[in-house]
């Protein structure tokens, strides 16, 4: 009675190389973007303002004469560091914290428990709207903004697996040989459930991409002149007729970004599913 | 049950405090003066009398416990406090944007399970074959898709190049058409792709085998059978993207301005209007437990395994 | 003169890419039921797959022909062959908790399942369902009726499937070891009711199951399967009474012994996909072994009228 499988171990791990590479091959081009603009992404030009794609700027120009193609450039450097810096801090942030919290129970576990009730028990976007609103319109306020109810699920993994694991006996006996309590869980505990938070992880970048934009496209993330996807469409929003090249670069290449970020958390979850299940 | 609605409703209360503190405590270390935003609103001269006066007529001026005491005492007796930019009571304000949230919410949940569960069960029966491919890939794209860029490109296309509706909202069916669909968008993308793994893993189970070699017709075995069994895991993931159907309804009510709940938080952020930003933190809490709840209850209703404490079989 | 519900005819099936079972001739004649024992993996199950023709059970028939009251069923298309289930091939199933949809109740399946067949009468219909439970000796229909699948215990399940059957009246009924996922007191009582079944019906039967006293009580015929291959078979009380097959022999003497040893030739497992392989699958684990056995083409011989092997060496 079993379903058509939906694709060999060996293809699945394909798949993850294939989107892990361009992962990686855009945060490489992220980090190289300021050597790769053809153009100034700040330098205005009042000749050029709103001009269709040509050969000096390749996607056209904004209302300031900018060109489209540069700040899109640079606003993937923003978008995938800050994303990734997010994610990297949440992961460590909420794993450590979780595992502690697993680990020694009692009243720390106890208050961030209750902490992560609180922050889950409100949509995160509008937390993450009204943090980012209320202390100010920058990048870091924005990944704070963000930052702020993600770590959670990292935590609540983590402390779950510690607390599992905390009564197996080869932890007992690896305790009684003398084995600190850091070591022990990075070592002993963590490798088991690094799957499911990888997981999580790959999934959340794409989130976090959309959340920091959606915030600059408030005006309560990253703001002008500094280029940013979000706060790109949003400026150029209001001349979209007569320019829409300004808005369909910075989408597009939003959208394809975060394509390749979900798909690698997409496959990610199925070498993870795949690796679970028993053959024949 | 009814233990479970009251324990639920309890835990709400240390919730409401906490958010309602940490938003609070930030707006207090927040840069911008409220008080000279609202100085400013008023059209009066900025100047160092005037903003003290207007500080201590606003209560800005005492400490931060006291300021946030006397907001909770307020909210204890039924008051939330008038608003600093126009001096309408939060109360009011905020539940006419609420009525409207509520029905672009309602709206777009409706339209997004309309398309996705069909879609989802398409997939599922059809799984491997090229409509499947098809959905899925569109799905998948239209989950990629931050919602301002799904409302930005359907604004430019049915506002501007066909002209089938105006810029900004109006608070009617017409209005509410662009700003659903924005919403429903990213939302049916997920829930199809959901449906459809919940549909195919039921598809797997022994039971379905059984119904068919005992000569079920196939349609009685979708949908009396495999879609009720997972009615439940769909109810569940309906209730959990609620709040991010929240979430994105500001930033839909905003370009649309559509005159609801989010929008309003948008204005007040900026204008620094604490009073309506507190309310508003505290009314979504509210509703996003309510809504929890309430999806818990309708599980429970649907799989009876889990009111008697049974794993599944 | 041929009252053969089903013939199987040198039926070579796969399974998952090897061979489960290879060169299998059965018969079910009409108002008998067949049992077909054997080891875990011997491929019976395999074989009531392949005859019922569900969707998705990957079960491909490489040679061979099931005939179904005439009809050769792998040349019916899927939809004919799917109009088959349930009102002339039924089948009960080993896990007696997943036939049945878990958490709705009985009586909503059971309405579903006669209106799919259109015969579906209203009140009349329960009336009639109550009856076949009291036939069958099951207690408090009405109960069983109100109650969903989660709630009862195995057995109990079990016997409302056979009842189902009843209900529903198939030409030729399918039993994948119906009582081997149930504790040895329940097992009497299912059994008891499927006796009762068929004296009450006259229904066809195929019995799969590895329990030789349940195929001594309920089967005219018996089919003895190793490997995927048919070593024996013919009138019950010769193939178990009088077995030929060294196999069927060691099987019918494992009645567990006090120190808890097997008998000599069931230590061990049968060969995996051993229909493939030259010579005779038991070899290795036979206490008759002979050097011959190893080129030995596997061929059916009468060793007695109505009893047929594939080896004679376990004769007496």
């Amino acid at each position: 009675m079993k379903h058509k499988k939906k694709l060999s171990r060996a293809a699945v791990r394909r798949r993850v190389w294939i989107f892990l590479v361009l992962a990686i091959a855009l945060a490489a081009f992220a980090v190289a973007a300021p050597y790769l603009t053809p153009n100034d992404p700040n330098a205005t030009n009042s000749e050029f303002m709103k001009a269709a794609p040509c050969a000096h700027f390749p996607l056209g120009t904004d209302k300031l004469g900018r060109c489209v193609l540069s700040r899109v450039m640079m606003g993937a450097r923003t978008s995938i560091f800050s994303s990734l810096c997010v994610v990297a801090a949440s992961f460590v942030f909420g794993t450590a914290l979780g595992a502690l919290c697993g680990w020694y129970g009692g009243a720390l576990d106890e208050i961030v428990m209750r902490v992560v009730d609180i922050l889950l028990a409100f949509p995160q976007m509008v937390l993450a709207i009204a943090v980012a609103g209320v202390l100010g319109g920058s990048l870091l306020n924005a990944m704070i903004a963000m930052g702020i109810t993600g770590w959670t699920l990292y935590a609540r993994l983590a402390r779950s697996a510690v607390m599992t694991m905390k009564k197996e006996p080869y932890i007992a006996a690896a305790k009684l040989s003398g084995c600190r309590t850091g070591r022990l869980i990075i070592r002993h505990v963590l490798p088991n459930i690094f799957g499911p938070l990888l997981v999580n992880a790959a999934t959340q970048i794409g989130t976090m991409m959309i959340g920091i934009a959606g915030l600059s496209f408030l005006g309560i993330g990253v703001t002008p002149p500094q280029a940013e996807w979000g706060s790109m469409i949003n400026e150029a929003r209001a001349y979209m007729q007569l320019a829409p090249w300004t808005v369909l670069a910075p989408g597009g290449a939003m959208l394809i970004t975060v394509m390749i970020f979900n798909y690698l958390g997409d496959s990610v979850r199925d070498l993870l599913d795949a690796g679970g299940q028993n053959d024949g | 049950m009814g233990s479970t609605i009251g324990k639920r409703l309890l835990q709400l209360i240390p919730v409401l405090i906490g958010l309602t503190l940490l938003v609070y405590g930030l707006m207090y270390i927040a840069p911008g003066d409220p008080a000279a935003k609202k100085l400013q609103a008023q059209g009066v001269a900025v100047s160092e009398e005037t903003l003290k006066a207007a500080r201590e007529e606003m209560g800005l001026d005492r400490p931060f416990i006291v300021q946030y005491g006397s907001w909770l005492s307020g909210v204890l007796r039924g008051d939330l406090g008038t608003s600093y930019k126009d001096g309408l009571p939060v109360a009011a304000k905020l539940l006419k944007g609420l009525k409207n949230t509520l029905l672009l919410t309602l709206a777009s949940l409706l339209l997004s399970v309309a398309v996705s569960l069909p879609l989802g069960v398409y997939t599922a029966v059809r799984q491997n074959r090229a409509g499947d491919y098809i959905i899925r890939f569109l799905s998948f794209v239209g989950n990629s898709m931050p919602n301002f860029l799904i409302s930005v490109l359907l604004m430019y296309f049915f506002c501007i190049q066909i002209k089938a509706f105006p810029i900004i909202a109006k608070n009617s069916f017409q209005g509410l058409f662009l700003p659903t669909l924005s919403l429903s968008i990213p939302m049916m993308s997920r829930f199809t792709r959901q449906v459809r793994a919940e549909v195919l893993e039921e598809l797997g189970k022994p039971y379905v085998a059984g119904a068919r070699a005992r000569g079920l017709k196939e349609r009685y075995v979708l949908y009396k059978n495999v879609l009720h069994n997972t009615l439940s895991a769909i109810i569940t993931i309906v209730g959990l993207s609620v709040g991010t159907l929240l979430g994105g309804s500001v930033v839909v009510e905003t370009i649309f301005s559509w005159p609801g709940i989010g929008k309003l938080a948008m204005d007040s952020i900026t204008a620094r209007d604490y009073p309506v930003i507190q309310g508003f933190v505290m009314w979504m809490a509210v509703i996003f437990v309510l809504i929890n709840l309430f999806t818990d209850l309708a599980y429970r209703r649907l799989d009876p395994r889990v009111e008697l404490g049974e794993g599944g079989q | 003169m041929d009252d053969a519900i089903l013939k199987i005819e040198d039926l070579s099936l796969s399974y998952g890419g090897g061979l489960v079972a290879a060169d299998v001739s059965l018969e079910a004649r009409s108002g008998e039921t067949l049992a077909i024992v054997g080891e875990s993996g011997c491929g019976k199950t395999s074989l009531l797959k392949a005859v019922l023709g569900l969707n998705g059970m990957d079960v491909t028939v490489e040679r061979g022909r099931m005939i179904f009251s005439g009809t050769e069923l792998t040349a019916l298309p899927t939809r004919a062959r799917r109009a088959l289930l349930g009102r002339e091939i039924g089948m009960i199933f080993q896990n007696p908790g997943a036939a049945f949809n878990p958490i709705r109740s009985y009586k909503k399946q059971f309405e579903e399942m006669l209106k799919s067949h259109g015969r579906f009468a209203g009140e009349s219909s329960y009336a009639e369902i109550r009856d076949c439970f009291d036939k069958l000796g099951l207690p408090d229909g009405e109960r069983i009726l109100r109650s969903c699948p989660y709630e009862m215990s195995g057995g109990m399940n079990q016997r409302v499937a056979i009842a189902a059957a009843m209900l529903l009246r198939p030409r030729l009924l399918l039993m994948d070891e119906p009582t081997s996922a149930l504790d040895v007191t329940t097992q009497k009582t299912v059994l008891d009711e499927l006796s009762r079944l068929k004296e009450l019906t006259g229904m066809t039967m195929i019995f799969v199951t590895h329990n030789l006293g349940a195929a001594a009580r309920l089967a005219e015929r018996t089919g003895v399967l190793y490997a995927g291959r048919l070593v024996e078979k013919g009138e019950t009380a010769k193939v178990l009474g009088r077995p030929a097959h060294p196999y069927t022999r060691c099987l019918v003497s494992a009645v567990p012994k006090l120190d808890g040893r097997l008998p000599a030739g069931l230590e061990g497992q049968p060969p995996l996909y051993g229909a493939g392989l030259p010579g005779c699958a038991f070899m290795d684990r036979c206490p008759l072994q002979k050097k011959e056995c190893g080129s030995r083409a596997y061929a059916l011989e009468e060793v007695e009228p109505g009893h047929f092997a594939s080896c004679a060496e376990g004769r007496l």
